[in-house]
């Protein structure tokens, strides 16, 4: 059934690359203790939602692109996230000398 | 390969590899202009960005700095449940496909793609833009080095020296 004809690309292919990125990266968050690998996983998650987005929009709404123009505004915000996020790390770093993230707990109750 | 990489640098270039393999899937969705952009952007700056912290953030070379915790049985069957799950739901789905195969999709010009940018997604980009400016003012703040600190730091290479 998925292999049906031959070479042609449907839109299942691409959500299915995108789940399977999504879920790496989500492995990636839960497990990861350096703190920019868990920003890298971020990464990998953020461009699991591009790929959906484009590929709804190219195949269900060809004539209109909300798809890709939402898919610039989310590199937009990724760019952000991860210039901030980085400055985050940085301080951290500065602060107590270490990027695991298990000695970063000043927030525990 | 992101995640499983031996060193977190090589962690890095993996991401760069992952990066263009999305660009190359908007080029096969018909969307170049968003191919340009995700080079540009994340392989350009992204990565660069993120190098630049690796090397300013590391304590020791030697050591593997690819560490996990000890969850990992429950956050890989996480995962795989999440996979499993959306997957039967992708295949028992009815989308609304307008384009059958990828040969129909129509190829979005880049003027096209401007005048809709700057027409109906006026708001939004100029949002974007003070969210981009927000972002820069905050991450200069942030990595600043206080100047308490700064005295410190010279005080101690002093003494080492």
């Amino acid at each position: 059934m998925f292999f049906q004809n031959g070479l042609e690309l449907k839109l299942i292919y691409f959500l299915i690359i995108s789940a399977v990125l999504f879920c790496i990266g989500m492995y990636g968050v839960l497990t990861k203790r350096h703190l920019i690998h868990v920003l890298l996983s971020v990464e990998l998650i953020l461009n699991a939602v591009l790929i959906n987005l484009v590929a709804f929009s190219s195949f269900t709404t060809p004539d209109k692109i909300t798809g890709q123009m939402f898919a610039v505004f989310v590199i937009v915000v990724a760019a952000c996230e991860v210039g901030v996020g980085l400055a985050i790390i940085l301080s951290v770093y500065r602060k107590k000398r270490t990027v695991d993230i298990n000695n970063v707990n000043i927030l525990k109750w | 390969m992101v995640i499983k990489g031996k060193h977190i640098l090589h962690s890095a270039f993996y991401l760069a590899v992952t990066l263009l393999c999305v660009a190359i899937y908007f080029i096969m969705l018909r969307a170049q202009y968003l191919a340009a952009v995700q080079i540009l952007v994340y392989i350009g700056s992204v990565i660069v960005l993120i190098i630049f912290a690796l090397m300013l953030t590391r304590t020791n070379v030697r050591d593997s700095t690819n560490i996990s915790n000890n969850q990992k049985i429950f956050a890989a069957l996480i995962a795989m449940v999440l996979f499993v799950s959306l997957t039967i739901v992708f295949s028992y789905s009815k989308i609304n496909v307008v384009v059958e195969n990828s040969s129909g999709i129509k190829i979005v010009s880049m003027k096209e793609f401007a005048s809709i940018l700057f027409s109906r997604y006026t708001l939004p980009f100029e949002v974007a833009s003070v969210l981009l400016l927000a972002a820069l003012v905050g991450s200069v703040v942030l990595a600043m080095k206080e100047k308490k600190e700064v005295e410190e730091e010279t005080a101690k290479g002093e003494g080492d020296d």
